[in-house]
C-alpha cells in the first residue's frame, strides 16, 4: 500500500488522460451533419423550420389581400344590386303629345312604350358590366345605358380602397328603374321613329316651356332654330332601341327602394393596431402561479371588418413567457431518462413565441366615441429559444441535467391555444384609438420540451389605425 | 502553406469554409479521438462528452472563418472544445451543490498493483466521477496545464478557491483509488 503525491497522483491521470483516444463513432458524425443541414436550411424540415415565420407571415398576407379583395367585391356587387321596381314609361315615342310621365333616373332608359313592365329578377351589376335576367332584348337595352352612366356617376357607392359609403336614397331609386320594354324595337325602327319624333318633341317641349315662362310667339320662333339643331344631332348607336330622352321633369319613380334610408355611418373594411402587453405565464394552476415573472409581449394585429359588430382578428405576436413549473407539471422527456434517475422537484422555463391568433370579434355595444368588444378564436406557438432550469431539492452525484437551453430549435404548436378577452376601444381621431384588452390563452394541448400546459394572461394596451377611404 | 498545419488539414479546411459536407466529415473523422479525448475531461460521462463535442465541432465548422490559418488548427479546436466544455460548466455551476467532503480529509492508501491494472478509461472515469467544481479545476490544472490565475479568470473565482477546489480533487482522488484497491484486494482475497 503506497500514499500518492499530488506529483505522483497527476502524473498518474495526465498519463491516463493522454494515452486514452476513444475511436470514431460514426453516429457522431450523422447526429452533427443533421444539425448542419438544419442550421443551413439544406433538410426540408430545417428549410421549413427556418421560414415558416416567413412562410406564415407571407401566407397571412395573401389571405388576407384576397380576403380583402374578394370581400371588397361583394361590397361592390352588393351595393349595386337593383330591386325589384315598377317602372312607368314615357309615353312620348308612340302617342306622341303625351307629356312625360314620371319616370326613372336615368332618363336614356324610357321607352317608346306605355306599358309598365316589373322586372321579376333582382339584377346585379358590375361596374364593366350589367347582367339583367329576362330577355335578349332587355339585355340589350340596358347594357350601353349603364355603361353610360358608369363614365358620368359611377354606379358603385363604394369606393376604390373598399370603403362603404353612405347610400343617397334618391340615387337608389333612380338607379333602381330600370325601364324595360316587352318587345325590342328593331334597329331600323328605332332610328325612323327618333328621327320622326325628335323635332317634334322638342318643338312641343320648347313651345310648352316658353308658353309657361310667358313669352311671346316671336320669342317661340326664335329659338326654333337652336332646336332645329337639336334636333339634327346625331343619334346614339343605339338609338334605335333607346328612345331620345324626353326633356320634361321627370319624378322619380315612386318605389319602396326610394324610400328615405337613414345615412349609414363609414364601415372601414380594415384596421391594423400594435400592441403591448405584460404576458404573464404559468405551466398550471399550482402553487407556482405565486411566482409569476411577467415577460414583454408587442403585437401587430389586423381586423377585417365582417359586419357592422363582426371582425376577424390575425396578425402576429411576439412574446417572451416566463413561468415555473413543478416537476408534476413538467413531462421528463423520455430521451433523458438514461441520463440520470432524480427528478426535479421544480423547473424554471422560458421562451420566446413566435404567436399566431386567429380570432372572432363581436361589438357588444358602441357609440360614436367609444365600443366595448369580446373576442375569441385559436393561436399557433412556435417556440423559439427554450431554456429550462432544473431545481432540486437534494443533491445526488448522478444527476446531470441542471439545466437546458434549445438554442435556436424552433417547435411549432398548431392551434394550440384557445384565446378569450374583453376590451374597451376609445377613438381619438377619425383613424386612431386606443384599447384596453384583457386577454387569457388557455392550452388545447401541451407544449415545448417538458410538454406543459401553459396558461397565459395580460392585458393589451394598443393604438389602433384605421384608413380613411377614399370616397 | 502553414508551417503547422500539413497541406491535408488545409485543403480539408478550405472545403470546409465552402460548406462542403465530405470536408467537414473528414476533418471531424481526423481529429475526433483527440477532441472526444478533451470532452471527457470535463464531462461527467460519455453521452454529455459527446454532446460537449458535437457543440464544440458545430462551433468550428460555423466559426472558421474566424480561425488564424497560421496557427495550428489543433490547437484552435482544442480549445474550441475546452470553452465549450466551461460553457456547458457554467450554465450548471449556478445550480451546484458542493459536496461536504470533510469525510474525505484522510489521506487514503492505495494499492499501487491494483491500480496499475486499471485501463486509462477507468482512470478517466473516476475524473469524471468527481463533483463539477472539482473535475474541472483539476482536468484544467493538471491534464490541460493552465495556471491558477487562468483557471480563475476563465471560471470567475480566486486563485484561491482554484487551489482549494485542486487539493481537494486530488483528495477525493486518493479517496477513490484507495476505495478501487480495497475492492480489488477483496476480489483477491476471496
Amino acid at each position: 500500500m503506497k500514499e500518492w503525491s499530488d506529483e505522483e497522483l497527476d502524473k498518474l491521470f495526465r498519463a491516463s488522460a493522454e494515452e486514452f483516444e476513444p475511436e470514431y463513432q460514426p453516429n457522431d458524425w450523422h447526429s452533427l451533419r443533421r444539425r448542419l443541414d438544419e442550421a443551413d436550411g439544406l433538410t426540408a424540415g430545417g428549410w421549413l423550420k427556418n421560414a415558416a415565420p416567413w412562410l406564415v407571415g407571407v401566407l397571412l398576407l395573401l389571405l388576407g389581400g384576397m380576403g380583402a379583395y374578394f370581400y371588397g367585391n361583394n361590397i361592390e356587387s352588393g351595393n349595386t344590386e337593383i330591386p325589384r321596381v315598377r317602372a312607368v314609361v314615357s309615353a312620348s315615342g308612340r302617342g306622341g303629345g303625351q307629356p312625360a310621365a314620371p319616370t326613372a333616373w336615368p332618363p336614356s332608359a324610357a321607352f317608346s312604350t306605355s306599358e309598365v313592365v316589373e322586372t321579376d329578377e333582382k339584377v346585379k351589376s358590375k361596374p364593366q358590366s350589367v347582367r339583367i335576367k329576362g330577355t335578349k332584348a332587355q339585355e340589350i337595352a340596358a347594357a350601353p345605358d349603364v355603361a353610360e352612366k358608369k363614365k358620368e356617376l359611377p354606379l358603385n357607392p363604394v369606393s376604390v380602397s373598399g370603403a362603404r359609403k353612405p347610400t343617397d336614397p334618391e340615387r337608389r331609386s333612380e338607379k333602381g328603374a330600370v325601364l324595360l320594354s316587352k318587345k325590342a324595337p328593331t334597329r331600323a325602327d328605332g332610328m325612323a321613329r327618333n328621327t320622326e319624333n325628335m323635332g317634334e318633341k322638342l318643338s312641343e317641349f320648347a313651345k310648352r316651356a316658353a308658353l309657361r315662362e310667358g313669352a311671346s310667339d316671336d320669342e317661340f320662333r326664335s329659338l326654333l332654330p337652336a332646336l332645329a339643331k337639336l334636333a339634327s344631332r346625331p343619334t346614339s348607336p343605339m338609338g334605335s332601341i333607346i328612345s331620345y330622352p324626353a326633356l320634361a321633369h321627370a319624378q322619380p319613380a315612386v318605389t319602396a327602394a326610394s324610400k328615405p334610408t337613414e345615412p349609414e355611418e363609414s364601415i372601414p373594411k380594415w384596421s391594423v393596431r400594435l400592441g403591448l402587453a405584460p404576458d404573464l405565464s404559468t405551466a398550471g394552476t399550482s402553487e407556482m402561479t405565486s411566482s409569476i415573472k411577467p415577460g414583454p409581449s408587442a403585437s401587430m394585429l389586423v381586423d377585417v371588418n365582417l359586419s357592422r359588430r363582426w371582425a376577424i382578428q390575425t396578425g402576429v405576436i411576439m412574446s417572451f413567457k416566463n413561468y415555473v413549473a413543478t416537476g408534476g407539471e413538467y413531462t421528463w422527456p423520455s430521451e433523458w431518462k438514461y441520463k440520470q434517475t432524480q427528478r426535479p422537484s421544480s423547473v424554471n422555463g422560458s421562451c420566446r413565441v413566435i404567436e399566431v391568433p386567429l380570432n372572432l370579434r363581436f361589438d357588444i355595444r358602441q357609440s360614436p366615441t367609444s365600443r366595448w368588444f369580446v373576442g375569441a378564436g385559436v393561436s399557433s406557438y412556435n417556440l423559439l429559444n427554450e431554456k429550462y432550469e432544473f431545481n432540486y431539492n437534494s443533491y445526488d452525484p448522478s444527476t446531470v441535467m441542471y439545466d437546458y437551453d434549445t438554442k435556436s430549435k424552433s417547435n411549432w404548436a398548431i392551434l394550440c391555444h384557445a384565446n378569450a378577452s374583453v376590451g374597451y376601444e376609445r377613438r381619438l381621431t377619425n383613424r386612431l384609438s386606443i384599447l384596453a384588452e384583457p386577454y387569457v390563452r388557455i392550452p388545447l394541448r401541451k407544449l415545448g420540451v417538458g410538454q406543459v400546459n401553459l396558461f397565459t394572461g395580460g392585458v393589451w394596451f394598443s393604438v389602433r389605425y384605421t384608413p380613411v377611404f377614399r370616397r | 502553406m502553414s508551417e503547422h498545419n500539413s497541406a491535408a488539414i488545409l485543403e480539408l479546411l478550405d472545403g470546409c469554409l465552402q460548406g462542403n459536407r465530405r470536408s467537414q466529415e473528414l476533418l471531424y473523422k481526423q481529429f475526433y479521438g483527440y477532441a472526444m479525448k478533451l470532452c471527457m475531461r470535463y464531462a461527467r460521462n460519455e453521452e454529455e462528452a459527446k454532446e460537449i463535442l458535437n457543440d464544440g465541432f458545430f462551433k468550428v465548422f460555423t466559426k472558421l472563418e474566424t480561425y488564424d490559418m497560421k496557427r495550428p488548427f489543433k490547437t484552435w479546436m482544442g480549445r474550441v472544445m475546452i470553452n465549450t466544455a466551461l460553457d456547458q460548466y457554467r450554465r450548471e455551476a449556478k445550480h451546484q451543490v458542493y459536496e461536504d467532503i470533510r469525510s474525505a480529509e484522510n489521506v487514503a492508501a492505495v494499492n499501487e498493483t491494483a491500480v496499475s491494472r486499471m485501463a486509462h478509461q477507468e482512470l478517466l472515469e473516476l475524473v469524471q466521477q468527481l463533483p463539477p467544481a472539482y473535475r474541472t479545476v483539476f482536468s484544467l490544472a493538471v491534464l490541460d496545464g493552465y495556471t491558477h490565475e487562468e483557471i480563475a479568470d476563465e471560471l470567475d473565482i480566486s486563485v484561491g478557491t482554484s487551489k482549494s477546489n485542486l487539493s481537494r480533487a486530488r483528495v477525493k482522488l486518493r479517496e477513490m483509488l484507495a476505495h478501487v484497491s480495497r475492492q480489488e484486494h477483496e476480489r483477491v482475497v476471496r
